[in-house]
Parts: structure tokens; C-alpha cells; sequence
């Protein structure tokens, strides 16, 4: 059953495979534990999501605290910056 | 600003990784100096947000062990002040008093299950249910296979729905099932 019961939290998440899901919903046809199960992890699911987010503002402290390590990471006159990098590209070769 | 755009889901899930919610700020603050410091290793294979969790759960980790050198008790989250509040208190508009009774042990009985599951459960059950992370996503942010974060989290889940079943197994709970 936990075997079953793991391809259930995966169906949930949309993480199963393929040929695994018609296995699983129909034992969810007709196993009350499974049907159980369902019901509880939704519920958890449902209920962490209702709880929101801790009410933080730490954007002012963070930008202070880089610009005091910018010059020894990015020069002095650099200006700091918490942007993604672009993704590395392969160089190619020039042509001729 | 990335810092404003990421620092509510950072502490988000700091708050479930933390065993003291009165340093959700300063670790907050922490992870994002250590992904400043970590941007050229950023290459971009995967999603910016996926790589900044990554960092902020190894921020979370080291803090962790460093409070547990130092023998700190864990502490509830009780006087944090959450926003989710108020969406909260509209699930419970047209309720009945037992069903809104119900409704904050069920709160309070996922609460104290999450805290009492082991980290990397807890961690795994956080990124799915609350920031919605793939199986692929979770497992870049916790450097592990997909087997383990299909297996976390259904172990994390079951762990919660065991605290759960006597509340949704009485009269009053099947109405939420």
C-alpha cells in the first residue's frame, strides 16, 4: 500500500509517469485508505498554503551590506547590483 | 530589485526551515549577501529563483547547525506576524464556530507536524505545497535525485496526515473530507 500510496503523492504533484497513473486512479476507485490519503494530503497542501508569508522587509540591510563588500568583490567604483549573470555561452569560433 | 521581488518567499521558506522564527530577517539578509557573493556561479542551467532557493536552504542549514552548537532551544512561531492572516480568516467567512474551531486545530496540528518532521522533509514538503516547485526544480534546490524528493515528500505528507487523522476521522472532520 505505501508503495501505491507514494505513486498517489507523486499523482498529486503531477509528477507521475505515464504508464503508472491509470494504475493508481483506478486503485483510488476503490481503496478508502488511498481515498483517505487523497483527502489528507490535499488538506495539508491547502492548509500550508493558507498560512502565507513572514512579513519581511530586509531590502534596505541587504543593499547596505553589499555595498560595504562591493569593493573588495567588484572594485571600488564598481556599483553594486544583485542582478542574474546571463547564462554562459560556449564561444565560438570566429569565421574566416 | 531581486532582493524585493524574492525576500518574502526566501523567509517563506526560511520560516519552515528555522527552528527560530526571530531570526527569520537576519537569515533572510544572509542569503541574499551569500547569493551576491555567489553570483558568478550562477551558470544559468537552471532558473535563477531555483538556484536562489538552493542558497537560502544552505543558509537556513548552516544557521540551524550553527544554533544547535550552541545548545539554542527551538521555538514556535507563535508571535510572528503572518499576512496570510487575513486570507486565512476568509476561508472562515460563513463558517460555523466547530467548523472554525476545526479549522485553526487543523492549523495548528499541520503546524507542530511540520516542525517535528526531520529537515529535509520538511524542506521538501515546503518547496512543493507552498513555493510550488517541480520534482525537477526541488531537486536542483537540494542537490538529490528525484527518487528522493518523490520519496521526501510522500514520507513528509504521510508524517503530517498521521497527526491529522484524528481530527478529519471524527464527525465533525468528515465534512472537511
Amino acid at each position: 500500500m505505501d508503495d501505491t500510496k507514494q505513486q498517489l503523492s507523486a499523482l498529486m504533484d503531477g509528477a507521475l509517469e505515464d504508464e503508472e497513473i491509470l494504475s493508481v486512479v483506478d486503485a483510488l476507485a476503490t481503496e478508502p485508505e488511498l481515498q483517505a490519503a487523497w483527502s489528507e494530503y490535499h488538506l495539508i497542501g491547502d492548509t500550508l498554503r493558507a498560512q502565507g508569508a513572514p512579513a519581511v522587509e530586509v531590502t534596505e540591510r541587504v543593499m547596505a551590506a553589499i555595498k560595504s563588500i562591493a569593493p573588495e568583490t567588484s572594485g571600488a567604483d564598481a556599483a553594486p547590483s544583485l542582478t542574474p549573470p546571463k547564462p554562459h555561452k560556449p564561444h565560438k569560433p570566429l569565421s574566416m | 530589485m531581486l532582493v524585493a521581488k524574492y525576500q518574502r518567499k526566501v523567509a517563506r521558506l526560511l520560516s519552515n526551515l528555522l527552528p527560530d522564527v526571530a531570526e527569520i530577517d537576519d537569515v533572510t539578509q544572509d542569503a541574499f549577501i551569500k547569493a551576491y557573493r555567489s553570483l558568478p556561479t550562477f551558470r544559468g542551467d537552471s532558473a535563477f529563483y531555483t538556484w536562489l532557493y538552493r542558497v537560502a536552504v544552505n543558509a537556513g542549514k548552516n544557521y540551524i547547525v550553527k544554533q544547535s552548537r550552541r545548545g539554542r532551544a527551538r521555538s514556535l512561531a507563535e508571535n510572528t506576524q503572518f499576512e496570510g492572516a487575513d486570507s486565512e480568516d476568509k476561508l472562515r467567512d460563513n463558517q460555523t464556530p466547530e467548523l472554525i474551531l476545526l479549522s485553526k486545530q487543523i492549523g495548528e496540528t499541520v503546524d507542530a507536524a511540520l516542525e517535528a518532521l526531520p529537515t529535509e522533509l520538511r524542506i521538501a514538503l515546503t518547496l512543493r505545497e507552498i513555493e510550488g516547485l517541480s520534482y525537477e526544480e526541488i531537486a536542483v534546490v537540494m542537490d538529490c535525485p528525484l527518487g528522493t524528493v518523490r520519496s521526501r515528500i510522500f514520507r513528509a505528507r504521510e508524517a503530517v496526515a498521521a497527526k491529522l487523522k484524528p481530527l478529519v476521522e471524527s464527525p465533525l472532520g468528515n465534512k472537511h473530507g
